[in-house]
């Protein structure tokens, strides 16, 4: 037991682990080039793998060097970080500076941890005079089902969520029965796609799912920017009818069902907001380069009829109820001077999205008490060796 | 006994197999400024899959020598040709009677680059300049382009292998512009259709 706690808390597992992070970043940080951001961080950070195999080459052969997962060397990390700078550490007041700026670590650590399993990442888009009370996720997928009125507007929106859309099979040999507990129908889903465009086809163009009025859709190359991805599906209803869904699609699928038109789309994932925004106006500045130089979105935030304006730009964002939104880029791309221009706000819901901040500051503040301390004292014992000559 | 017993378990391991699975949701959300939108009440698969202003499909068969227009160019298509709407980047687009199909395109990369890619859709060798400059040609738009056939297992439009596939095909430079007319069918389908192609090529004006 003694050498377990001994092996947990030594300074050379701290010393292991921090090299191991460094090198984990190291490749995840070249990788991401090639594979994308996305899923670079699922490979690397994600609980799931234990052990990683970073994507080194020798004449197009991957070299096999297993490393631990990036998160469960944090979790590691945060284990000796606590049990050797806060338990088993002497204390006194010679080492209040040490103690606190460990806290600090470790309240960073655990502020990626809260990150990592409790925050959602999605955006908004907005035109100028546009007004959106809802946000996307960025890379996940639903299948909605909405009960339309004789406008075609939605009264009430059914979802089978991403954790079920993940789970329909590639192909046409295994569908699985969608079933919605406040629906009269259901579905057969197979075929689904990480990357589609929808076709005519004809006797000699087939796609990769049966065709439908014409149209099936057509597999491409999966762009490692996750989120340009555009996803598909085939469904079967228990009306009879075929549908392909697609998360480019114009408009939904609408079917008739007992006197009643329920309209069915595949979509990145919404969640509603409590409040809305309003997107009143929007500046892009450039350098004579072409590089961006700055955005600046001026909205105006409702709630329950009560409006507030704030300015979001970079390294700005606006904090309300949990939502944080960041300027993250805009368009038309090709868009110039006078045309009507979109932003783009990422919205992040992150429970710790303060931490990191307040991490630095208590690591910040152990520091100074330590290197303060250490300072006093040896102004002092150098006055005491003046005295005493 | 021991047998019943390894044959029920048996019949209800392969009744697990041929079962679907079933996912069940009781998810609902707060209707929301996308839901607020009107939608199309009717759409087509053309409404929902193709950009809002893509002329509709039209199905009409064209007789042999009638004249048509299409993606701002005349032409006279082949008998039996069906249209299809234009699509991003087929500015005339036909489905021919045995499936194949013929489009034209105005692309950018030069002539040979192009006529290259082709050759390596049908797992041909690439040509160099000289044996560019040896081909056939055919006018179009008042420019010789350049005349390609050729038979291979095609590979095309991020699709699986088509064995035993034909392409006709043109470039030409025309104003600044590279034009391609590109018909790909079977072989028979091809041979059927060559003159309709040349015919098509030589008749096209803006």
């Amino acid at each position: 037991m003694k050498t377990l706690f001994n092996f947990l808390t030594s300074l050379r597992l701290a010393s292991v682990l921090l090299l191991l992070l460094m090198v984990l970043t190291f490749f995840g940080t070249i990788e991401q080039v090639d594979h994308g951001l996305y899923a670079t961080i699922n490979k690397y950070f994600t609980w799931k793998n234990y052990i990683v195999l970073p994507d080194i080459r020798i004449n197009g052969k991957l070299l096999p060097i297993p490393l631990p997962g990036a998160y469960w060397v944090c979790v590691l990390l945060f284990i000796n970080m606590f049990m050797g700078g806060i338990v088993r550490i002497r204390k006194g007041w010679k080492k209040a500076g040490i103690i606190v700026s460990h806290f600090g670590i470790l309240l960073m650590l655990l502020g990626g941890f809260v990150t990592h399993h409790f925050s959602e990442r999605g955006y908004m888009s907005l035109y100028e005079g546009e007004t959106s009370n809802f946000v996307q996720s960025y890379h996940d997928h639903s299948i909605e089902i909405s009960l339309l009125n004789d406008q075609g507007t939605a009264e009430e929106v059914y979802v089978f969520p991403h954790e079920i859309t993940s789970k329909i099979s590639k192909d046409g040999k295994t569908p699985v029965k969608l079933v919605h507990e406040k629906l009269p129908f259901s579905f057969e889903a197979s075929h689904y796609l990480k990357n589609c465009r929808p076709r005519m086809v004809g006797p000699i163009m087939a796609g990769q799912t049966p065709s439908v009025d014409g149209y099936a859709l057509f597999a491409v190359a999966t762009d490692k920017a996750d989120e340009a991805n555009l996803n598909g599906c085939y469904l079967k209803s228990s009306t009879g009818e075929e549908i392909l869904l697609f998360s480019g699609a114009f408009t939904p699928h609408v079917i008739d069902h007992e006197g009643k038109k329920y309209a069915i789309a595949l979509r990145k994932s919404i969640w509603p907001m409590p409040f809305s925004v309003q997107l009143d106006d929007f500046n892009a500045e450039f350098f004579p380069t072409g590089k961006p130089k700055k955005f600046e979105s001026y909205v105006t935030r409702i709630e329950n009829e009560i409006t507030n304006k704030v300015k979001i730009y970079m390294n700005h964002p606006m904090r309300y109820e949990g939502f944080t939104f960041f300027q993250a880029s805009w368009g038309p791309p090709d868009g110039a001077p006078g045309d009507k221009l979109y932003s783009v706000f990422e919205v992040k819901q992150d429970p710790a999205d303060q931490w990191p901040l307040y991490a630095i500051l208590v690591t910040t503040a152990g520091l100074l008490v330590h290197f303060g301390y250490m300072l006093i004292a040896f102004i002092l014992r150098q006055t005491k060796k003046k005295e005493a000559k | 006994m021991k047998i019943l017993l390894f044959g029920v378990l048996g019949c209800l391991f392969l009744a697990s197999c041929g079962e679907k699975q079933e996912l069940t949701s009781s998810e609902t959300r707060a209707v929301t400024t996308l839901d607020e939108r009107p939608i199309p009440l009717s759409p087509t698969s053309a409404d929902r899959f193709e950009p809002p202003g893509t002329p509709k499909a039209e199905s009409t068969e064209h007789v042999h020598g009638e004249s048509a227009a299409k993606g701002g160019f005349t032409y006279t298509a082949g008998e039996g040709w069906t249209a299809k709407p234009k699509t991003q980047f087929r500015l005339v687009n036909y489905v021919l009677p045995a499936g194949g199909e013929i489009y034209l395109s105005i692309t950018g990369g030069g002539v040979l680059p192009n006529l290259n890619r082709w050759l390596g859709q049908f797992g041909q060798e690439k040509i160099s300049e000289s044996e560019l400059a040896q081909m056939p040609t055919v006018t179009i738009l008042g420019e010789e382009g350049v005349l390609v056939e050729v038979t291979g297992a095609y590979a095309g439009m991020g699709k699986s292998k088509q064995d035993n596939m034909s392409l006709l095909g043109t470039l030409a430079e025309v104003d600044g512009q590279l034009i391609s007319v590109k018909l790909i069918a079977t072989p028979d389908e091809t041979k059927e259709q060559k003159a309709a192609f040349i015919t098509f090529c030589e008749s096209l004006a803006k």
